[in-house]
């Protein structure tokens, strides 16, 4: 079942740009398979550990700002510049996650919120340094230089297959860590903390694994999102960035493989949908997202599972 | 003092029906608006300080009765009200946007332009009159909380929802009264601190961002707290602006919450939360 769904889905991914050829799909696909690496990575934290992280927007800036710094400022944009955004945020999250992670509920969620706020003021005062209120323009191309280059990215198409590619890594990372011995441990703290620490699983270890991993891959979909867009500026620190990725895991269904891909692809898609209503688009989004939150708090995920299981319990009692 | 008005609603329907309201923000720029429309309908601004926080209390106690009520039950995520108040951040910020439009509105109070002489110090009226209703609002509602017997309930629900509803104590009407307290003392904030300021669909957000930082110095669900909290706030923020580096003003407020949460995460007046 599963395999036939991961070929299926690779197969849909990898042919798309075969039938879509609008330049405007592309944008909204690339913008989907990276909203659906942030909920993938967000989901980690939030739908495994159970902890409000309301900082995931951080990470995504951090890495979006390191990748463009480095080709303002060095001229570089190669595969350098995304080990770089990887490492810097995830020594970033392991800095904020050492004092943060020892905290539950509304105080994680507080500390890792102010952290995003701290983050937006830094850069808006960081000069010539980060660009300031302004941003940076004119992030290069992400390009290899190496054996057989050089090969810059420089098509939607291409970032399309630099984005899956991405997609399928943080998709296979997250159900290889979920279903080992450390996801067993990441349910039994969310279950359950003083019962997990009381036989025996370190907490705070696995709590900061999964912190360090969502982080990292956030931070990767930021660089190659400032490679893409070619510009970066402080709004990707706002509230809404935050609030839209939390939105994307709890739309989809938190705490499932696919409830983030499928709520990031569905937050991307709607404002687009939603285009037609014009001033009112806000409005219906906020109204649609209460909507769900009131009939199904399990997430859209939940919602298709519940339906299901009626369905087949129906089937059965028939037979 | 505007500070600490801003917090006290928030740490009320934090403290008393845990939820974080994220559309505080909302609520207080409900309350800024509703004492526009009647100043330009010629009510005077005084009597607005009272009418628009009565209207906005209603507007909290239906979005407790209708939504945040129905996800108190077993089954749904503990996700589902936080979540419900940033889609009501969303839908009240998006109707203020189509009602009023995006320009910044000036709410007119004549009294507040003139100086008083006050002890040697020359303050502004509206200063005075924003330091003086929070001192009596305060005054009141730590009496309130303390003295009569829907206060005492109010705290008995904070401290143990399920026994104090095996105590007969009508657990819904009293969520009902916090929210309707809560958005009310946020509305109030709204009208006084407008006429220093200017009102605008997205003056919200500064308004919550303020309002955590101050709930979470102060202890979350402490009303004491929440004046400490916002006076250290005021302070820190005007020294710090005037003396270290003022465009870095609003970051003090953040690293204060940083420093808080790691070395006393319960906040300052806070409560120790039961673990779990």
């Amino acid at each position: 079942m599963t395999f036939v769904a991961t070929l299926v889905g690779l197969t849909i991914t990898l042919t798309i740009p075969l039938w879509v050829q609008s330049n405007f799909y592309m944008y909204i696909l690339i913008m989907g398979a990276f909203n659906a690496v942030l909920a993938i990575s967000l989901n980690l934290m939030l739908g495994y550990i159970g902890e409000k992280s309301l900082g995931h927007a951080a990470f995504y800036g951090i890495g979006a700002y390191t990748a463009a710094m480095i080709s303002s400022h060095f001229g570089l944009s190669g595969p350098l510049n995304l080990l770089a955004a990887f490492v810097v945020t995830t020594a970033c999250a392991a800095i904020i996650g050492i004092p943060a992670l020892r905290l539950r509920g509304p105080y994680f969620a507080i500390v890792t919120l102010g952290f995003v706020l701290i983050l937006q003021l830094l850069v808006l005062n960081g000069g010539s340094f980060t660009g300031g209120p302004s941003g940076l323009p004119g992030v290069k191309r992400l390009a290899w230089t190496g054996i057989g280059g050089p090969y810059v990215f420089s098509t939607d198409i291409q970032y399309y297959y630099a984005a899956i590619a991405l997609f399928w890594i943080a998709l296979f990372v997250s159900i290889a860590a979920v279903n080992s011995k450390m996801g067993r441990a990441w349910l039994a703290i969310r279950e359950n903390l003083d019962l997990a620490e009381s036989i025996g699983i370190n907490a705070f270890y696995y709590k900061m694994i999964a912190f360090l991993m969502g982080a990292g891959l956030a931070g990767l979909v930021g660089a190659l999102y400032a490679h893409y867009i070619g510009f970066v500026s402080p709004r990707i620190f706002d509230t809404w960035t935050n609030v839209l990725i939390v939105a994307m895991v709890i739309i989809g269904g938190e705490g499932t493989i696919i409830g983030p891909v499928v709520g990031g692809l569905i937050m991307t898609a709607l404002p687009e949908l939603l285009r037609f209503a014009e001033g009112y688009r806000m409005l219906l989004y906020g109204l649609f997202l209460l909507a769900v939150i009131m009939f199904a708090p399990q997430g859209i995920v939940g919602l298709v599972a519940d339906a299901w299981h009626k369905l087949k319990a129906r089937s059965n009692v028939v037979r | 003092m505007g500070y600490v008005l801003m917090a006290l609603g928030l740490t009320l329907v934090f403290g008393i029906g845990r939820v974080i309201n994220f559309a505080h923000g909302e609520l207080y720029t409900l309350g800024a608006f509703i004492a526009v429309v009647l100043v330009q309908a010629s009510f005077p601004y005084l009597s607005t300080l009272l009418i628009a926080p009565l209207l906005a209390g209603i507007m909290g106690m239906l979005i407790e009765r209708l939504i945040i009520r129905k996800m108190r039950g077993a089954g749904t995520s503990i996700w589902a009200p936080f979540l419900a108040t940033l889609a009501l951040l969303v839908i009240f910020q998006s109707l203020y946007l189509i009602i009023f439009g995006p320009d910044p509105h000036i709410l007119q109070n004549s009294f507040g332009y003139t100086s008083i002489d006050l002890f040697s110090l020359t303050v502004m009226g509206q200063d005075a009159l924003i330091a003086g209703v929070s001192i009596i609002v305060v005054a009141a509602l730590i009496w309130f909380m303390h003295h009569t017997s829907y206060g005492a309930a109010m705290r008995a629900v904070s401290q143990d929802r399920d026994t104090a509803l095996l105590m007969g104590v009508d657990v819904n009407a009293i969520y009902a009264l916090t929210w309707y307290l809560g958005v009310a003392l946020a509305a109030l904030a709204g009208v006084l601190v407008t006429p220093e300021a200017t009102v605008d669909p997205y003056i919200g957000r500064i308004v919550l961002l303020k309002g955590i930082t101050i709930v979470i110095v102060g202890g979350l669900g402490s009303v004491e707290g929440a004046v400490l909290g916002g006076l250290m706030l005021g302070l820190i923020e005007s020294l710090a602006g005037t003396y270290v580096s003022p465009s870095f003003k609003d970051g003090w407020g953040y690293a204060l919450v940083i420093l808080v949460l790691v070395f006393r995460p319960r906040g300052l007046l806070g409560q120790q939360l039961r673990r779990g």
